[in-house]
């Protein structure tokens, strides 16, 4: 007896919305968290580099405009970084269900990576909010979000199946991540402009697969110029490739999955 | 058709030695783990409307078999099929989560069981009154009671018209009323015709509630057919095995400990020697393991003195290979340096590492030393005055 697609699909409804609900059950603020967190660390970047270190932005010459460029590529960010750490660990907290409940366990990663990408949501209408009450203006470029969103959302959760699979036969992922990430942060483009990476070393940045996200969130909020189409498909081709090996590797382990959790 | 069909379903456990064993595994392409045969080969064909118990020693694979119905784990190989829905009573509340109320989690535990929304909500009043918990419904979870929490768990897990019901015999619900709730609504179960896979060591239970059953030794199927035969083979098999030198004490199905014989040098049984004479003690045992197994053997005074511990892997001892996969080895100790006292042996089979215990028998083969002359003390050591 295999579970239909409509009983999956409502399960993954209700996984995310107790996923959202549990990260903020018993908070002060509720979800307002979500747009709490990423405005203040908008804030602390925005300090450090416009008063402390000055990358010289050339696109972005008032403190504003170098925010909007830092927030744009900061979003993203953190909602990849989140859902991959949460990822790592979804199957071990969640125990109790695998072991006990009979339960398609893809659905653990998928609502954690749906839980993570409504808060980015919530903090792009927001900022989107706040570039219409600056300029007066939507721009038509606003629609590239809908493929930047659906490619970030197909990438983490394939990333994210792989590392929590991982996390299970393997449980020092942690380490790996922990080193893993401030690598992909500084090799992505967020607090520094692509163009000020040295030429030797962009091959580096263009492999980097977060470069290209990050310039397709900014050319769909800020006009920026898009990443061109072979980085688009790269980028595409990256996110379906982690997808798919992030299936295959759950296809193999589901069912003893319970038997190591 | 039939309700739940098992076809030469095997499950294999993995058990590795230190958590490096599977990237090892992974890395070098070669075994580092032991397999263990929960279940082997097994085939059951169970039709609608019938109750179908499960009976046999701990670690017979009873709990394998139970898991694989309810589908929380997945065949090696073989192939577990059931039809509708299918409600485990194994863990009661399993997929609760403490933060949120009771209502939330019967919407959530009914989501897990494919369960739409509008029959949940059909259903909710009368989860909350055979629950008894109108007043606290609305509360987190984590605020219950262990009494509630078990309630409310069976009161869900019973409420979405299952057609497969597992049951453990461990199934134990709140006071008395309520325990008698829950059988009512068990056999209410039994009585519409649905099917319910039980699991007990309890034979009176089993022959009073089951249709048919399966009595597993180490994950094979001894015995299948109607209750009533099935708990007599089973019975019969235990009463045998109580009468012979076999303790309760089997820690792993890897090993057991089939006779332990003390006799004298020349072979007669024996209980009391003398300081100096000489004793032999013969263990035969069982090893399911494929690795070389170890046999310990200590002499332990009555008042818990450890006098001596020998073991076959640090004295480099094979044992001896009789048929049947049994070993046996003896231990003799030639002239015994033990002075007066209540002795007796503890005997235990392990790893060849000597890390995991298969069977520890404690206190067998008890025997009385007496001595001649004014030595005092646990031993005669050899010695000189110069």
């Amino acid at each position: 007896m295999s579970t239909s697609l409509r009983d999956r699909l409502f399960l993954l409804r209700e996984l995310t919305l107790r996923d959202l609900k549990l990260r903020y059950i018993g908070s002060l603020m509720g979800l307002f968290w979500t747009v709490v967190h990423p405005v203040f660390m908008l804030l602390l970047y925005t300090f450090v580099f416009s008063q402390v270190i000055r990358p010289g932005w050339p696109q972005a010459q008032t403190v504003g405009s170098f925010a909007s460029y830092l927030f744009a590529g900061l979003l993203p960010w953190i909602q990849f970084h989140e859902s991959i750490t949460r990822c790592a660990t979804v199957f071990i907290e969640n125990g109790n269900l695998i072991k006990k409940v009979k339960f398609p366990v893809e659905l653990l990663p998928g609502s954690t990576v749906l839980s993570s990408v409504s808060s980015l949501l919530v903090a792009l209408a927001v900022f989107v909010a706040i570039l219409f009450f600056n300029s007066g203006a939507v721009s038509l470029s606003l629609l590239w979000l809908l493929p930047a969103i659906l490619l970030q959302t197909v990438g983490t959760l394939g990333a994210g199946l792989l590392v929590a699979g991982t996390n299970i036969f393997m449980r020092d992922i942690h380490q790996f991540l922990a080193m893993g990430f401030p690598f992909l942060f500084w090799a992505t483009p967020i607090v520094y402009p692509p163009a000020s990476v040295p030429i030797r070393y962009q091959w580096l940045s263009g492999a980097n697969p977060l470069t290209h996200l990050v310039g397709l969130y900014r050319a769909a909020l800020l006009g920026a110029d898009l990443p061109g189409i072979a980085p688009l498909v790269y980028l595409s081709l990256v996110s379906a490739g982690m997808f798919i090996a992030g299936w295959a590797l759950l296809r193999r382990t589901r069912g003893i999955l319970s038997d190591y959790v | 058709m039939n309700a739940i069909e098992l076809d030469r379903v095997t499950k294999v456990y993995r058990v590795y030695q230190g958590s490096r064993g599977i990237l090892k595994e992974l890395l070098l392409r070669r075994q580092y783990h032991r397999p263990f045969w929960a279940l082997k080969e097994f085939s059951a064909r169970i039709g609608r409307a019938t109750t179908f118990g499960v009976i046999g020693d701990n670690g017979a694979g009873k709990s394998t078999l139970l898991k694989l119905i309810t589908g929380t784990t997945a065949p090696t190989s073989g192939t577990v099929r059931t039809s509708g829905r299918v409600a485990s009573l194994l863990e009661l509340g399993a997929g609760f989560h403490p933060e949120f109320t009771g209502r939330e989690n019967i919407h959530f535990t009914a989501a897990t069981l494919g369960v739409s929304r509008q029959e949940a909500r059909a259903r909710e009043p009368q989860i909350i009154e055979f629950a008894e918990l109108s007043e606290f419904i609305d509360q987190p979870i984590k605020t219950y009671s262990s009494g509630m929490y078990l309630r409310l768990g069976f009161a869900t897990a019973t409420a979405f018209d299952p057609d497969v019901l597992v049951i453990d015999e461990a199934l134990a619900v709140g006071d008395q009323n309520f325990q008698k709730k829950c059988v009512d609504r068990i056999h209410h179960f039994k009585d519409a015709g649905r099917n319910i896979v039980f699991c007990s060591h309890n034979m009176y239970q089993v022959r009073q509630l089951c249709d048919q059953a399966v009595w597993l030794h180490r994950g094979e199927c001894r015995a299948t057919g109607p209750a009533a035969e099935v708990v007599e083979q089973y019975s019969d098999f235990q009463r045998e095995s109580r009468a012979g030198t076999r303790p309760a004490g089997t820690l792993h199905p890897f090993s057991s400990i089939e006779s332990v014989a003390l006799t004298d040098l020349a072979g007669q049984p024996r209980s009391q020697f003398l300081t100096g004479e000489g004793l032999k003690l013969t263990v035969r045992a069982r090893f399911r393991a494929a690795s070389q197994p170890n046999l310990g053997i200590a002499i332990i005074r009555n008042d818990g003195v450890v006098c001596y511990c020998a073991n076959t892997v640090e004295d480099q001892f094979h044992l001896k290979e009789e048929k049947n996969g049994i070993c046996s080895a003896t231990l003799e100790f030639s002239q015994l340096p033990l002075l007066s006292g209540r002795y007796h042996f503890s005997i235990a089979t392990t790893d060849e590492r000597r890390l995991q215990a298969y069977e520890i028998m404690d206190s067998t083969c008890s025997f009385i030393v007496r001595h001649s002359g004014s030595d005092y003390g646990l031993v005669r050591l050899a010695h000189t005055w110069k």
